[in-house]
């Protein structure tokens, strides 16, 4: 039997990331690492070319991310270490393949990035680069990716839009004007926050990493604000602010509405406009949507695995909707989460806190502490056989402002109510994968008249003897609505093979 | 080493792990970074292949590397031997405990008294050679520690080097099954590796025979041969005469009688297509075909082209010879990427290969024979390159794409 408390820390222990630790050594599928990281910023720059240096699966991967990411359009580079390299230094044949990039396509800029094997040996790669910028056209830019450092994929991103103050130079500001800095999804014109300062005449001078080209990057530099929607572009707007005289406010994914008001006042404050009153209804929306939360979810139990927001902010406004947190699983431990850590305590609530991204064990931990919800990704099917209702929240990254609460509350009283009226569905998975109840009035929400492919398969089990019955254990017949991969795969509870199976459409 | 624009050679450990990847049951543990291994298990996707083995990594940190402890692997191995019961584990290296010297064969040595699980070491960083390399590894190893003497031999054959990282792997899987069934009446035993179980390898030297079907396998089906008198035969099925002439060598290798009915009505099918297709072809000012893949595929295609009158300059191969190399001067191991944009950037009648090859040609008169495959599905399994089927299939494609010009 597994003794959590053996394992790992209470909330009231943990002061650093030394407390923060993990359920096994062995873990499953573990955290992405910071060259993740910093593909997934740099593929959103159209024209920024990248050289990844690193073994043959760093370069692979990171290209076939990229790849993905920019339907076949990326400029990611691979520069391949062997021994010999990692014996003698790589000096020489990196700055013979930023030649070779540049006298092909004549990019602006390169990032070079460096991966595990290249800071182990510790080559001075950032001398070298400085040393020899002169001696190109194209601005270079270094991102160091070590994983042994560190714990997940967040200091890539850091580093890479970190990294990006080097395209940018002091230029005359437009005032009235803002960047918005971390937003990693197209379409941020349509945010609430953008939305709204249109209103009043702000302009927008640059969206990094998404909608990006060099240009856009550059044309930041003129903003008088900066907006910063994501943690990880903090140091790029701490930079921006001390080289180019750029204040910032952190407009982060919060959910309480105190805080988002506290957000919009500041923006109101450095850009002399007036946001709040376009806002009124969203605002009343959101304290109706709470009411509505609280009457659901009192005396709730969740485990929290991994959303768009912080770990101990969603946990704490979880708390504050009357809900009691058993486990929460974190990145890493940060001083910024203090604040929310200590409000959870506060509360009388203690719960256990473990490194994510290690599902394996886990699996005996929903035994043990039988929770009513879960928060994020994990093997659906694992934890609807256990009778917990999954939610996730990756539409919040689309989001700023009171829209993300406000969308956050939508989806899990959403997911939950699916949930207590169709029990016999997987509604949290339904939901993720973008199969949710037909809309009403459609072919398929109506049953067809025709025998299905369940009704036949029934006739055949009676022709080889056997009955046709639906599984006892869940009490779910056939998972008819997915394709037979994926419901193959799911019943397996192999989690790469079910996003395999989901349409190609869906990939980021 | 030099930089590479589109995709690189993936390493001999990727081969190792993707060869292992589609078992069941099997169990590997790997110290290093995490990301090393997240970003393998997610590569997998990227093959059109599902992953089905239990991979698990320990991650390592600074204080670990400076001090070379490997508490967390001797941790991790325990953990699994205790809570899964596997039959064996691979304890595997990332190219970070290969580069600082992290010895595994001891480590497994160590730990191995300690825990009931069979430890499989594999020491590889990726720094050794190609992914060919890793998967000629692998097979040798599962041979080496997993595979059981299982007597008495039986009527069924093994297929050696079926693996996840070939384009089309289960298309072709079944096509060999089809034609060993029609024209031997003969069922396959185990497949090594494409989606098959820890227990079917296990009970592999059942079989009366071997068909390797990749260069990769013949050192895994050499060793099944001095220990277990098994025998075997190498090669690819491709084209009619390809495909004949791979059925008779197997039928005369291990005593075989074939069914001619049926072997007699595939040839008069392809024939029939063939004339056709060779009339469409006068019409070609130019019949150059370009092939880039991994060695057997590419190889094989070329005599298939051939066979239906095209010809074939080069046949590029994406990795280093896997043992000698072949005489043939026409084959071209691992060419630079300039060397295979100038062969589609003049006049070409088609061009057979990869993402890069397509990415390259601009996806002009392009067949998909080799990963990466990223834009398509791939789980129909009956749209083979090999065999009677393959060479219909490509025959097929070929005359529509003749019938799309007008």
């Amino acid at each position: 039997m597994l003794n959590l408390d053996e394992k790992i820390s209470r909330l009231a222990d943990v002061k650093s990331n030394e407390e923060v630790r993990s359920l096994s050594y062995a873990k499953f599928p573990g955290t992405h690492c910071p060259l993740f990281g910093v593909a997934m910023i740099a593929s959103f720059i159209s024209d920024l070319a990248v050289l990844v240096v690193g073994t043959g699966e760093c370069t692979y991967y990171s290209k076939g991310f990229a790849y993905g990411n920019q339907a076949g359009k990326d400029n990611f580079h691979s520069l391949v270490v062997g021994k010999t390299d990692l014996t003698f230094g790589c000096g020489k044949k990196l700055l013979e393949a930023l030649r070779q990039i540049e006298a092909g396509e004549k990019p602006e800029a390169v990032m070079v990035v460096t991966t595990c094997v290249l800071e182990v040996i510790g080559e001075d790669l950032e001398s070298l680069l400085l040393e020899s910028q002169p001696k190109f056209s194209a601005r270079l830019l270094l991102v160091s990716t070590e994983h042994f450092k560190c714990g997940s994929h967040i200091p890539g991103m850091e580093r890479a839009l970190f990294s990006l103050a080097g395209l940018l130079e002091k230029k005359e500001k437009i005032s009235k004007s803002m960047n918005i800095l971390g937003h990693r999804r197209h379409g941020v014109e349509k945010t609430e926050v953008i939305s709204a300062l249109r209103k009043e005449g702000v302009s927008l001078c640059g969206i990094i990493p998404s909608n990006c080209r060099i240009a856009d990057i550059q044309e930041a530099s003129r903003a008088s604000l900066n907006v910063v929607t994501d943690f990880t572009a903090l140091k790029l707007a701490g930079e921006m602010e001390k080289k180019l005289g750029i204040p910032f406010v952190y407009f982060g994914r919060h959910l309480e509405k105190e805080r988002i008001d506290r957000e919009y006042c500041k923006i109101e404050e450095l850009l002399g406009v007036s946001l709040l009153p376009h806002l009124e209804e969203k605002r009343e929306e959101l304290s109706l949507l709470e009411e509505k939360a609280k009457a659901l979810f009192a005396g709730k139990s969740f485990i929290y695995g991994n959303t768009p927001m912080m770990a101990f902010e969603v946990s704490e406004y979880l708390c504050s909707l009357g809900m009691v947190p058993l486990f929460i699983q974190i990145r890493e431990y940060y001083e910024e989460e203090r604040p929310d850590m200590d409000r959870i305590l506060a509360r009388g609530y203690n719960p256990y806190i473990a490194q994510l991204a290690n599902i394996a064990p886990m699996q005996e931990v929903y035994d043990l502490l039988k929770p009513d919800l879960y928060l994020g990704h994990e093997n659906p099917m694992a934890l609807f056989q256990k009778g917990i209702v999954q939610i996730t929240a990756d539409e919040a990254i689309e989001k700023i402002g009171y829209e993300v609460p406000l969308s956050f509350l939508r989806k899990i009283i959403g997911v939950y109510e699916s949930a207590l009226n169709s029990p016999g569905v997987p509604a949290g998975m339904m939901s993720m994968m973008g199969m949710g109840m037909p809309p009403a009035g459609t072919a398929l929400e109506k049953p067809s008249s025709r025998p299905g492919a369940e009704y036949w398969l029934g006739k055949l089990r009676e022709l080889a003897g056997g009955e046709s019955v639906p599984d006892k254990k869940t009490g779910f017949s056939g998972l008819g609505e997915m394709p037979p991969v994926m419901a193959e795969a799911l019943a397996k509870g192999n989690m790469p093979a079910v996003s395999h199976a989901m349409p190609k459409g869906g990939k980021p | 080493m030099s930089a590479t624009r589109y995709f690189p050679t993936p390493s001999d450990r990727m081969g190792f792990l993707w060869t292992l990847t589609s078992i069941e049951d099997c169990y590997v543990i790997e110290f290093g970074p995490a990301g090393t291994t997240h970003f393998a298990v997610e590569g997998v996707m990227e093959l059109n292949a599902e992953h089905r083995m239990n991979v698990y990594t320990t991650h390592l940190s600074e204080v670990d590397i400076t001090f070379g402890r490997y508490d967390k692997l001797a941790g991790a191995v325990r953990e699994i031997d205790a809570a899964h019961r596997p039959g064996y584990i691979f304890v595997m290296a990332s190219s970070v405990s290969a580069l600082i010297g992290v010895d595994i064969e001891s480590i497994c040595l160590e730990l191995q008294d300690g825990v009931e699980a069979r430890l499989i070491p594999a020491p590889y960083g990726g720094y050794d050679g190609d992914y060919n390399l890793g998967v000629e590894r692998a097979l040798l190893a599962l041979a080496q520690y997993v595979m059981k003497d299982c007597r008495p031999r039986e009527r069924i054959y093994n297929l050696v080097g079926c693996n996840i990282d070939a384009c089309h792997f289960e298309s072709d899987r079944t096509e060999i099954e089809t034609m060993m069934e029609k024209v031997f009446g003969l069922k396959r035993n185990a497949c090594l590796t494409a989606y098959t179980s820890i227990e079917e390898i296990e009970k592999a030297p059942q079989a009366q025979f071997n068909l390797v079907i990749r260069a990769e396998g013949i050192k895994t089906a050499e060793f099944m041969k001095q220990k277990w008198g098994i025998p075997y035969v190498y090669g690819r099925p491709y084209g009619l005469s390809g495909t004949l002439s791979w059925l008779y060598g197997v039928a005369e290798e291990f005593g075989l009688a074939p069914d001619m009915d049926y072997l007699t009505g595939q040839a008069e099918e392809i024939r029939k297509y063939l004339g056709q297709y060779k009339r469409m072809l006068r019409r070609a000012s130019c019949r150059d075909a370009v092939i880039y893949g991994d060695f057997d595929t590419a190889w094989g295609i070329s005599g298939l082209l051939e066979e239906l009158g095209l010809s074939v300059r080069s046949v590029f191969v994406k990795h280093a010879p896997t043992g000698e190399k072949p005489e043939e001067e026409r084959v071209v191991f691992k060419p630079p990427e300039d060397r295979l944009k100038d062969s589609v950037s003049g006049e070409y009648y088609a061009a057979f290969g990869d993402d890069t090859l397509r990415q390259l040609c601009g996806g002009k008169r392009f067949f998909q024979i080799a990963n990466p495959d990223m834009d398509r599905y791939r789980f129909y399994p009956l749209t083979p390159l090999v065999g009677f089927h393959g060479a219909l299939y490509l025959l097929q494609e070929l005359m529509n794409r003749e019938r799309e010009k007008g």
